[in-house]
């Protein structure tokens, strides 16, 4: 087998082998239809008070509301719901805020409407980086694509 | 010029072998090349209908497409949608047989959906919904930890017509045939067909 014959032969092998491996680690997961199309959402009001509780505790209470409008032939094809991520705190030293009740996702039942969420702080100190409120089109599986977000405030950190 | 072809046909045509069923169906399958509305052929599956010894014919194909043709992962509890890739042809035509070699010429219409396979990366949050509210569905990943991409993937689907051409060489016995055909159906294409040709009355 001669040089150059050689050298073109196993190039023409790695190269194969390559665009194999390449295809074959592609790890995206596909799902089924066209991708859902971006909604608009904005935050109309924000309240934060200071409440007490039976046991006459304070505590922060948090009202958002919300208004959205999803393209109406979007939503006859997937369901889609609205939720609230208040955030993590990322810093070890602030505790992670408990939230009443906890914000979970609801079902949409209108393309344009509003919603209004009032939560409850009970920790000593409530903190909540990165709020947002998202539309999202549900993947299944306990699974949301945000399709809409809007931030509710700038972070935010309350003391009753 | 096509109208004395067609003439033509109708006199060869009308001169089938008397002592042959009129009508045949045939099943056919073989390896093909060319392309169906852009789609890399590979092999065909066919079932032709042909009366007064292929004078009319119509036949319906699924044509297979290059296996190495986009593969997608699909997600868990999801399944591919399956694009619809089939082919018709109406014609006329004429065979000429000598002993058991034959040859067959023709001309008439064909109609396609070849439907093509779609994909978009998706780039927006993934979120999650735990016992603690909605999260981030790749907050678990790092710069060590791989993360995989989330895409969509659909069909569009794609019609076309338009004229349709061929001719095929070949030999056969009582039932079985072996041909080899070139055809213009929207692109050149060639291919052997491997044919079972049983008379429907």
């Amino acid at each position: 087998m001669s040089g150059p014959f050689r050298f073109r032969a196993l190039a023409i092998h790695s190269a194969f082998v390559s665009a194999v491996l390449v295809s074959g680690c592609d790890t995206t997961l596909h799902y089924a239809g066209l991708p859902p199309a971006n909604a608009v959402l904005a935050v109309r009001e924000v309240r934060i008070d200071t409440v007490y509780d039976t046991l006459d505790r304070r505590g922060v209470r948090l009202s958002i509301e919300s208004k959205w409008a999803i393209d109406a032939g979007e939503f006859g094809v997937r369901p889609y719901r609205y939720g609230i991520v208040l955030g993590i705190p990322s810093d070890w030293s602030h505790p992670k805020s408990k939230w009443t009740p906890v914000p979970m996702s609801r079902r949409i039942a209108n393309a344009v409407d509003s919603l209004r969420d009032t939560l409850w702080c009970v920790a000593d100190t409530c903190h909540w980086p990165s709020p947002t409120v998202h539309v999202m089109a549900d993947l299944g599986d306990e699974h949301f694509l945000s399709v809409a977000t809007a931030w509710i405030m700038s972070n935010g950190r309350a003391y009753p | 010029m096509i109208t004395a072809l067609v003439a033509l046909l109708v006199v060869f045509g009308a001169r089938a072998d008397s002592s042959e069923s009129p009508v045949h169906v045939s099943l056919i399958v073989g390896p093909r090349v060319g392309d169906v509305l852009g789609h890399p052929l590979w092999f065909e599956l066919g079932c032709e209908l042909d009366v007064l010894g292929g004078f009319l014919r119509a036949d319906g194909a699924a044509p297979v497409t290059s296996p190495f043709a986009t593969e997608v992962q699909m997600d868990s509890g999801q399944s591919r949608p399956e694009p619809t890739r089939v082919a018709f042809t109406a014609a006329v035509g004429k065979t000429w047989s000598k002993d058991d070699r034959w040859l067959s010429v023709g001309g008439g219409w064909s109609w396609a959906r070849s439907d093509e396979l779609k994909t978009a990366p998706e780039y927006r949050q993934v979120l999650v919904e735990t016992d603690n509210g909605l999260e981030s569905a790749r907050s678990g990943c790092s710069a060590y930890e791989t993360c995989g991409g989330m895409g969509w993937v659909w069909i569009e689907p794609k019609y076309a017509d338009g004229p349709y051409f061929f001719g095929e060489v070949g030999l056969t016995n009582d039932l079985m045939g072996l041909g080899f055909k070139i055809e213009y159906r929207f692109a050149m294409q060639a291919g052997l067909n491997l044919r079972l040709r049983l008379p429907v009355f």
